[in-house]
């Protein structure tokens, strides 16, 4: 019996159910690897942003220039400004995209290995990756300053030019190490499932199976994957090394970075602690970070931790109920580390506290602050919108105006906006 | 000529009350409330236009980035699936030039190819298939390969498919239409695809 012929129906619909099955088996895999690079991501343009360089500020004003509508008088401006654009972009038609060149190596099907004895792979952005002998890579480019890393076995001596749009990732069987700047040794031994990183400069960022720890200048993390598949909790077993005179400022000499940063003691530690507060927090385990910091004494926490344990501890405690633990942490947060953007942040949280409590007055004082020292932050529109209400409940209508035209100003469509909008047409 | 008519209903018009309420009073799980909602449909949309071996998490991360960034300026709820499916397929044809552009530097450069990584299908012939199909959809230019993914594979109308790509409606007919003459003409072509495609519709008549 003759088949029929094709038609683009049946096309499409077998091409659907092989790209969706395929879609979905895929997705369930990367999807939670997908969350963690966002949230990376948001991270570093967080950072990008906080950084007073006139180039940054710059683009970002660029950024904030893009929603606008010219008006009609700046066409013909705008019009040669964009002729002289497409000049200048002519000149970049090359791609731009990062090179690399192999020294004493060679590739074989997309898998680099040293010639006998080390090799190393040196990129255009200023990049280094060297090979140890008998390792073998696969290097996939990102852009202009990115590229995917995949280590199947062996040593690396890795150092990684910083740039505004950075983003290396190494992988190594189930871990991922992801890069902005900075230079240390990568180590994975597949048969023994032995996964190392000893930091040399800079910080990074590990990813792996019940593992989500930065590691900063002379840290050293090890993981001992098989010890994890023998034990009844999947969990990798971590050991972390803090360097004997740490430079960053959440670890400060005389203190181990394991102690001070992610909250737990220098030594052997499984893979529940290697989660850090930042982590249980991510996880909505709040109150597991509450009981670890009365267990450790709240005076010797508020003291003693980092910037980023003091934030998580504020939002544990402030999401289990215990605003007042939340309220001391947001604000030894601020006297501890003056101007971090986690600091400006907290005079928002405290305010919104105050506010839920019915403490308009210092409600008022903290959004106040908050506006004063981040106008515009990503709160800036909530914080301008309670301190409207606060205002109007504080000081009348009349006084509350003022804010709500300015709110209405700076956020037409935010979620205060049909309020302010009300106060002004009903004086 | 090819048929526009698509084999699959358009999905169904979601209002996301609760979500869009959650991104207008920013509440503090909104990001992970619309990635979660979101991350499939993204996801899906990248491996199809870009094929089964994408490296799907930059593209992903820069489309909720985006999406993150404006989502407070979607007014109307039933908007949000149509704005996420745009920055989408932005995104994607960014992706797509990026790749022609990386290709020619190979071609001058001798510098290696990108990683071939096979997707991971039990059924040898399927997964075959999966491969062909998508070659012959890097065949055709970013926008008519947008336009078949939207339609044939997504049963969007033409209306919200000339939305989605900013386009006028009659452009978007014209890009489904090249985009399955092209893919028909291929497949038609390709024994393995041709048998592959009969079966399955046999199957499915039986």
């Amino acid at each position: 019996m003759s088949k029929p012929p094709i038609n683009v129906p049946e096309v499409g619909a077998a091409f659907r159910a092989l790209a969706d099955e395929h879609a979905e088996r895929r997705e369930s895999a990367v999807k939670e690897a997908n969350w963690r690079a966002l949230q990376m991501r948001m991270a570093r343009t967080k950072v990008a942003e906080e950084e007073p360089l006139f180039a940054n500020q710059g683009a970002r004003q660029a950024s904030s220039w893009s929603f606008s509508r010219p008006s009609l008088r700046w066409w013909p401006a705008i019009g040669v400004a964009t002729v002289g654009v497409a000049v200048a972009a002519a000149a970049f038609l090359i791609p731009t995209d990062l090179k690399y060149q192999l020294r004493d190596a060679n590739a074989v099907n997309g898998t680099i290995q040293p010639n006998g004895q080390d090799g190393a792979i040196d990129f255009s952005d200023g990049s280094r990756i060297e090979l140890v002998r008998g390792s073998s890579l696969k290097v996939d480019v990102k852009g202009a300053h990115g590229a995917n890393a995949t280590l199947a076995a062996g040593e690396l001596d890795v150092r990684v030019r910083h740039h505004t749009d950075t983003h290396y990732r190494f992988l190594a069987g189930p871990y991922e190490v992801q890069v902005v700047g900075t230079q240390f040794r990568l180590s994975w031994q597949p048969e023994s499932q032995l996964f190392s990183v000893v930091m040399r400069e800079g910080r990074v960022r590990v990813l792996g199976p019940k593992l989500d720890r930065y590691l900063s200048t002379g840290e050293e993390l090890r993981v001992d994957g098989s010890r994890a598949l023998a034990a009844a909790d999947p969990a990798p077993v971590a050991e972390v090394a803090s360097p004997s005179a740490p430079q960053t400022e959440e670890t400060k000499p005389g203190r181990s970075a394991a102690e001070l940063g992610e909250g737990r003691p220098l030594g052997s530690v499984t893979g529940r602690d290697a989660l850090g507060w930042s982590g249980l927090v991510s996880k909505g385990r709040f109150a597991e970070v509450v009981s670890e910091a009365d267990a450790l004494g709240l005076d010797r926490v508020l003291h003693e931790r980092g910037a980023s344990d003091l934030s998580s501890l504020a939002h544990a405690a402030n999401y289990t109920g215990r605003s007042h633990v939340a309220l001391s942490a947001w604000e030894r947060l601020r006297q501890r580390f003056p101007g971090q953007s986690a600091a400006r942040q907290a005079a928002f949280f405290i305010g919104r506290v105050h506010d839920q409590r019915g403490n308009q007055r210092e409600a008022l004082r903290w959004l106040s602050t908050y506006l004063a020292e981040s106008p515009r932050d990503v709160y800036a529109s909530e914080a301008l919108g309670r301190k409207l209400l606060v205002v109007q409940k504080l000081e009348g209508a009349l006084a509350a105006r003022r804010i709500a035209r300015e709110y209405v100003e700076r956020f037409p469509s935010g979620a205060y906006a049909p309020t302010a909008r009300s106060l002004l047409s009903n004086p | 000529m090819t048929s526009l008519a698509s084999p699959k209903p358009s999905a169904p018009e979601v209002e996301h009350d609760d979500l869009h309420a959650a991104i207008l009073s920013n509440s503090e799980d909104w990001q992970r409330r619309s990635f979660d909602e979101f991350h499939g449909l993204v996801h899906g949309l990248v491996l199809k236009c870009l094929g089964p071996n994408a490296e799907t998490s930059d593209l992903v991360s820069e489309v909720f980035v985006k999406f993150f960034e404006n989502a407070h300026r979607i007014r109307s709820r039933g908007a949000i699936r149509s704005y996420m499916v745009s920055i989408t397929m932005n995104a994607i044809r960014g992706e797509i030039r990026r790749r022609k552009r990386r290709d020619l530097l190979i071609r001058l450069s001798g510098l290696l190819p990108e990683l071939d990584q096979e997707p991971g299908h039990d059924d040898p012939k399927a997964k075959a298939a999966l491969i062909q199909l998508s070659r012959i959809l890097e065949e055709l230019g970013a926008n008519d390969r947008m336009a078949f993914v939207l339609h044939s594979l997504e049963g969007m109308h033409i209306g919200e498919i000339a939305t989605v790509l900013k386009v006028s409606e009659s452009t978007a007919k014209r890009r489904v239409r090249r985009a399955n003459e092209h893919v028909l003409k291929r497949v038609s072509r390709n024994a393995l695809l041709a048998d592959y495609i009969q079966d399955r519709g046999v199957k499915s008549r039986v």
